[in-house]
């Protein structure tokens, strides 16, 4: 028993010149840590390589796909078309901070930050990193149904239509075009009133 | 600044109430009070008596059988009180509430703010260690401009 | 004979002695805490505030055992229904009080009101113990089960830790009769139950110590006790290992589970009383009670003797941390074995050591030590 206090008094005094404490809510969070500070303890920054903090939205960026909003693990991007607008909500107070909004986003328009103070009080402040944006809807011409955001539209079509041979292009531009005003549904119908292969406007 | 507000301020008194949460949060809390963050620097200490605490710390989903007694447990405490609910599912039910329209798990018996009110919310899921301090002195500051 | 100071020193220091007292506590269980915290590889209170918190957490906290307490007395303030009112009530002010009433009769650096009194170790005794009967009291009376369940354990740790206690305090006592006749060419003083005069007699004589000429530290005369009221102090401040009464994890807070604000506060201020009382006690029985009585390179003496004071419960204060650091709670049979078993023998080898110091003396054998 003895012998095991006087180990246990030598690891006291050992850890008395060696504090394992970050020094968190003072100091600057970049600061390098590599390198020992006080005695040998604290080799750590709190803003490490890889830390998930808060995802961060560009509106600017954003064509309004919903990608994230169908990868998204907690439900915390939630999407709603009303009035010809899709209307995003992002809800902080669910996120997991998984990354996966980050991984599928094709614009890049959602990255996780390293913010991590995200505390925030009371129901009047109600979540500063709530975010709500709109997105703008291409209506389907027959039937008003919304069809795709206008920028998601514009984009994809440029995209599909630079891969296209020089050949095709006028052609397919027309083709697109015309797909672009109807909606699934009213398209299906279309091509099968008009004796076409649903798959040619696809 | 006061005594009164002053001396609030300084010794914010923790309890840790654990509600259904799965335990990521619980272990972050631990971890927030252990050597390496120390929130001993600012007079944060844990006290297993709800009646000895300032600051309610929840964690978790708050299932229906665990309604009651988070309300007694948080009747218990003299005010001036505060409450921190941290992690997500505290604040609104998390990865355990998927849908709002297809309603909560069976379980479930609200976040926490339908139950009792709650003045931080701290996301995560689980929080990092320094936003769980973050979110005390936060509402050490809140606790200390209570009546 | 004991002599008084006049009455009007009396009444001032019994008023401002226990303020100082106080706030001496408050720094002593920051100090313990801090040290505490350091063993265990923390930082502890701030001491300094880094400068860009100071506008959100304060500058300091040194105080913060202060600030604990001013903060519960800012509470509201919970009485269960069905506790026993009155003791519930009252059981906090009268440990606070007992122990205010102790400080009266300690000498802090020789000042004291009623030290001279001839039984004063005795009554500081009897007012020490009042505080674990107070906490068994409250304990039962507040209805709970964690409180009965403190109060229970609290008993037992009493029992246990009293019995070298009060063993070692008086075979320490005996030293003042005990050693001066047999010593020869001294004033004869007969075994004293005052604590002025055991500081004193400390104060007025030196002993030569393998060659060297120190004061005579009871510690040095008396080593056997010294370390068992040492152990039994731990017991009486819950200290680490014997923190089994309000042990957090086991039975929440123990006899203070239902205690809440201003009633709380009290209790936490008793604690830094006892803190003071004992310290204080340990240090007027075994180190001389930090008492100078030569101005030393012109300043005043009692500067030196508070110098030496705060060096001397430095030191005690860093044996506590590191035993508060480096152990585990115990059982509370273990802790009454314990007790039974290595501070109950240490002070029964210091009530017969002066014997055998005096019959070694008196046969001629060079222990070592002699009073010059
Ligand atoms: S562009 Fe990115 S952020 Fe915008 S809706 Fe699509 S996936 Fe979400
Ligand atoms: S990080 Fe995960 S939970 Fe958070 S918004 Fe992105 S996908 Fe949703
Ligand atoms: S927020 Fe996440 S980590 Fe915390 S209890 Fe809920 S599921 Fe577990």
């Amino acid at each position: 028993m003895v012998k095991g206090k006087i180990k246990l008094l030598k690891e006291a005094l050992r850890s008395s010149g060696d504090i394992q404490t970050l020094d968190y809510p003072s100091g600057d969070p970049r600061l390098d840590y590599s390198q020992p500070r006080f005695g040998s303890g604290a080799k750590y920054s709190h803003i490490c390589e890889g830390l998930r903090g808060a995802p961060q939205y560009s509106e600017e960026d954003c064509c309004g796909c919903a990608a994230c909003e169908s990868v998204c693990t907690a439900n915390t991007i939630k999407t709603e078309d009303v009035n010809g607008k899709r209307v995003f909500t992002i809800d902080l107070g669910r996120c997991v901070f998984c990354g996966r909004c980050e991984e599928e986003c094709p614009e890049d328009a959602i990255k996780l930050t390293s913010k991590f103070e995200l505390a925030y009080t009371g129901p009047g402040s109600q979540n500063p990193a709530n975010v709500r944006f709109e997105r703008d809807l291409i209506l389907c011409e027959k039937c008003g149904n919304p069809v795709a955001p206008v920028k998601q539209y514009k984009i994809y079509s440029e995209k599909v239509l630079k891969n296209l041979g020089e050949k095709w292009r006028e052609q397919s531009r027309e083709d697109i075009e015309k797909a672009g005003k109807l909606c699934r549904e009213c398209r299906r119908r279309n091509a099968y009133t008009l004796n076409l292969h649903t798959r040619k406007y696809y | 600044m006061g005594l009164k507000q002053k001396a609030r301020l300084y010794s914010p008194w923790v309890f840790h109430a654990h509600c259904s949460g799965c335990n990521g949060c619980g272990i972050e809390i631990a971890a927030a009070l252990n050597p390496r963050y120390d929130p001993e620097r600012i007079g944060v200490t844990l006290h297993n008596n709800p009646r000895h605490a300032d600051i309610m710390l929840v964690e978790g989903i708050v299932a229906k059988q665990h309604v009651p007694f988070l309300k007694r447990t948080y009747e218990q405490m003299p005010t001036p009180k505060a409450v921190v609910a941290i992690g997500s599912c505290a604040i609104t039910g998390g990865v355990f509430k998927p849908d709002d329209d297809k309603g909560p798990s069976y379980t479930q018996g609200g976040p926490v703010d339908r139950i009792i009110p709650v003045d931080v919310y701290v996301p995560g899921c689980p929080p990092k260690p320094e936003a769980i301090i973050d979110g005390i002195i936060k509402a050490a500051i809140i606790l200390s401009k209570r009546d | 004979m004991a002599v008084y100071l006049p009455l009007w020193e009396t009444v001032i220091i019994c008023f401002t002695l226990p303020v100082a007292g106080f706030f001496l506590g408050v720094l002593f269980q920051s100090l313990i805490r801090k040290f505490t915290a350091r063993f265990q590889g923390r930082r502890g209170p701030w001491y300094i505030v880094p400068k860009s918190l100071r506008p959100v957490v304060g500058s300091t906290r040194i105080l913060q055992p202060f600030w604990d307490i001013m903060k519960l007395m800012y509470k509201q303030t919970l009485i269960p229904s069905t506790a026993q009112r009155k003791i519930f009530m009252s059981a906090p002010f009268v440990a606070a009080a007992s122990l205010i009433i102790a400080i009266w009769f300690i000498p802090v650096i020789g000042v004291s009101a009623f030290g001279p009194f001839e039984f004063s170790l005795i009554v500081t005794l009897y007012l020490m113990l009042i505080v674990p009967l107070t906490i068994v009291a409250s304990g039962a009376a507040s209805s709970s089960p964690w409180g009965a369940i403190g109060s229970y354990r609290e008993v037992i740790l009493t029992l246990a830790y009293e019995l070298p206690f009060i063993i070692g305090i008086f075979s320490t006592a005996m030293l003042t009769g005990i050693l001066t006749p047999v010593y020869g060419g001294l004033p004869l003083i007969p075994g004293s139950l005052s604590i002025t005069d055991i500081v004193n007699f400390q104060a007025s004589h030196s002993i030569s110590f393998f060659g060297f000429k120190i004061p005579a530290f009871f510690i040095i005369l008396n080593p056997f006790a010294a370390v068992a009221i040492l152990m039994s102090l731990i017991g009486k401040l819950k200290i680490k290992p014997m923190d089994i009464p309000d042990a957090e994890v086991e039975v929440i807070a123990g006899a203070y589970t239902e205690y809440t604000g201003k009633l709380l506060g009290v209790y936490e201020m008793a604690k830094i009383f006892l803190l003071f009382v004992s310290l204080t006690l340990f240090i007027d029985m075994y180190l001389g009670g930090a008492l100078i009585t030569v101005d030393y390179l012109g300043v005043p003496s009692f500067i030196w003797s508070g110098i030496v004071f705060g060096v001397e419960a430095i030191i005690l204060i860093l044996i506590i941390s590191v035993v508060n650091a480096a152990n585990a709670r115990f059982r509370i049979d273990q802790a009454f074995t314990w007790y039974m078993k290595i501070p109950l023998a240490l002070s029964l080898i210091g009530l017969v050591w002066p014997y055998i110091m005096v019959s070694l003396a008196g046969a001629g054998v060079n222990i070592g030590i002699s009073i010059v």
